[in-house]
């Protein structure tokens, strides 16, 4: 690689690169990252960029190249410290299966849910309670505690309980507590409405567009349209909880596909500023019905690049609107903060950020996990609540393994993979795809869907539209207003 | 003048969806190639063999409904060699750096996993 035996003027820091359309994107551990030349990377692996061009200066600042060693590791350090900042706040998503009972049969459901009478599947109010004893020995300084099912409103009992004891507790533990209820809001009252509204309470909901695709994953048990009960019932939310407490979530099926537009123009139609464009999880009976609702990687980005160019036309047009996951995937490349999200993070977010307790009180890092014990594999189980206590739980070989595993840092493919600062794995999904936690991500269809996602955000990047800069910037930095959105 | 050593020979087996790469050692070390070949393990059955002292020798064997196309597979992990081989280069020049820069990074919470479990 040296062309003669004169040392370099400038040591090479650790980096990743790959040659996209006959230029050359290096990235580094710490997060900085540039396009440059075939003909400068030559150089620069030579040892010959001259100190005054301006690629050297650029790869200078970015600690891509280093003169001072000390001054280099030290930001680059810093940098990657700030990025990996989540492992601090271990263990902050707490997630709980109130009943597996739900009034829906969606096409797409990853868990086998129960019908609504079958009560066994509910949680009973002392395993509530053991629940949050275990969440509030927490190291994090914040608690998050999200209510799911089944839909979880069919356990109101335990939800009531449960927020009203972690209030209780949190008196004298004093984190910063938040309270999530994920529902599909067809089996909501005003009462319920406002207790949630009287203790703060969030909820996000599901929407996947327009009725004709709603409710082509959507599907009530007894009833016609999910739809229709759906968005009564939102505007009741909204009027008794406030609008800037609901939130909504999409699932793309293939059905959605041929209508990105229509399904922005429904979020904004109901009030919503943005959305979180999410595949299709090859769970449950997504899985089992691949042929109907599935669609390869390729076209879900194909859908996603539509989406995105539309969703900059409303900005442009002064209609402010984001995309979520893509102001999550921006944030991770252009700066140091440390951007939670469960399922793309490395090591994996399963434990070290979230784990979900079974309406019997068994503990697993991931919703997936907890799907595969219902198919009869409890592989993933971390302890039960009445019976395993905190270190039992946390530090389990499960936990252990999981983490230890999915640190992108070691998986064949990814270790050198120029996208991997930005990613993260899926050790569920691995185990389920592979039969192991590492599996093989290069090829999966959750590697080809983020590293096509990757290359594009990258290349918008370099392309440097002030327009298309200035909105990317707007949903990761707060705008006069103050606004900030986050990524559920 | 003497001839200097070819870095790559490619060779196909006729009929066969089969082909093997001879890589001269000095320049492709193992790792280098361990790392190009596992990114082809899902269309071909793989094999590696030294072949006399001066090469290492890929095999590839086409798994049924792999890729068939011989000759530009064979390409394309001539490509991934060398881009592992570059990447181990750097590796030597610059891992030190690397461990440095994570031990650093996370020195404040050393002995953490010890306390919490």
């Amino acid at each position: 690689m040296q062309s003669s035996d004169h040392p370099k003027p400038y040591r090479v820091m650790p980096i990743n690169f790959k040659n996209i359309d006959e230029m050359i994107l290096v990235t580094t551990d710490h997060g900085d990252f540039t396009w440059i030349s075939i003909s400068d990377f030559d150089l620069l692996l030579r040892g010959e960029l001259g100190a005054q061009s301006k690629v050297y200066q650029d790869l200078k600042s970015k600690q891509i190249i280093a003169t001072d060693i000390e001054l280099a590791v030290d930001m680059a350090s810093a940098k990657l410290r700030s990025r990996k900042k989540f492992l601090y706040d271990f263990t902050s998503l707490h997630m709980l299966v109130t009943t597996v009972r739900c009034n829906q049969r969606c096409e797409y459901c990853q868990i086998s849910c129960e019908d609504d009478d079958a009560y066994k599947y509910d949680m009973s109010v002392e395993t509530a309670y053991q629940i949050v004893d275990k969440i509030f020995e927490t190291p994090s300084e914040s608690i998050k505690i999200e209510f799911q099912g089944g839909e979880p409103t069919l356990n109101w009992p335990v939800i009531k309980h449960v927020v009203e004891y972690a209030e209780e507790k949190n008196l004298s533990k004093n984190k910063r507590l938040d309270l999530v209820l994920c529902t599909n809001l067809t089996a909501i009252t005003e009462k319920k409405l406002e207790f949630l509204a009287e203790h703060g309470v969030y909820i996000s909901t599901s929407l996947d567009g327009p009725k004709e695709v709603h409710n082509f994953g959507r599907k009530l048990r007894i009833g016609d349209s999910a739809y229709d009960v759906f968005i009564d019932n939102l505007l009741l939310a909204r009027a008794v909880v406030g609008e800037d407490r609901v939130n909504a979530l999409m699932t793309t099926t293939r059905r959605s596909l041929s209508c990105p537009k229509e399904i922005i123009d429904e979020y904004l139609a109901r009030g919503f500023n943005g959305l979180f464009l999410r595949a299709l999880n090859p769970y449950g009976f997504a899985a089992e019905q691949r042929d109907i609702l599935g669609y390869d990687a390729e076209s879900f980005v194909d859908f996603y690049k539509e989406c995105l160019g539309y969703i900059f036309e409303l900005n442009k047009q002064g209609t402010f609107v984001t995309e979520y996951y893509t102001a999550l995937l921006f944030a991770r490349m252009m700066t140091s903060q440390s951007t939670g999200f469960v399922d793309l993070q490395s090591p994996s977010g399963a434990v070290i950020s979230a784990v979900i307790y079974d309406y019997n009180g068994d503990v697993y890092p991931a919703d997936e996990a907890r799907m595969l014990a219902r198919m009869g594999d409890k592989h993933f189980c971390m302890g039960n609540v009445s019976t395993s206590n905190f270190g039992d739980i946390f530090g389990s070989n499960v936990a252990k393994d999981v983490v230890a595993n999915s640190c992108l840092e070691v998986v064949p493919g990814c270790a050198y993979c120029v996208y991997r600062p930005y990613c993260g794995a899926d050790p569920i999904r691995n185990y389920l795809e592979f039969g192991d936690v590492i599996g093989k991500q290069p090829g999966s269809a959750f590697c080809l869907k983020n590293k096509k996602i990757f290359e594009f955000l990258f290349k918008l990047v370099h392309e440097n539209d002030p327009e298309i800069m200035s909105i990317l910037w707007s949903w990761i930095i707060p705008s006069d207003e103050g606004v900030q959105h986050e990524v559920v | 003048m003497s001839e200097s050593p070819r870095h790559i020979f490619i060779s196909f087996c006729p009929d066969t969806n089969n082909f093997y790469v001879d890589l001269y050692k000095e320049i492709y070390h193992r790792d280098a190639v361990l790392k190009a070949l596992y990114k082809f393990t899902d269309e071909y059955y793989v094999k590696l063999a030294p072949q006399g002292e001066l090469y290492v020798r890929a095999m590839f064997e086409a798994k049924p409904g792999g890729c068939v196309e011989c000759e530009l597979a064979a390409k394309k992990f001539c490509n991934e060699a060398l881009d592992q081989q570059i990447r181990e280069d750097l590796l030597k020049e610059n891992g030190r750096v690397r461990d440095i820069i994570f031990e650093h990074a996370f020195n404040p919470i050393k002995g953490l996993s010890n306390a919490i479990l």
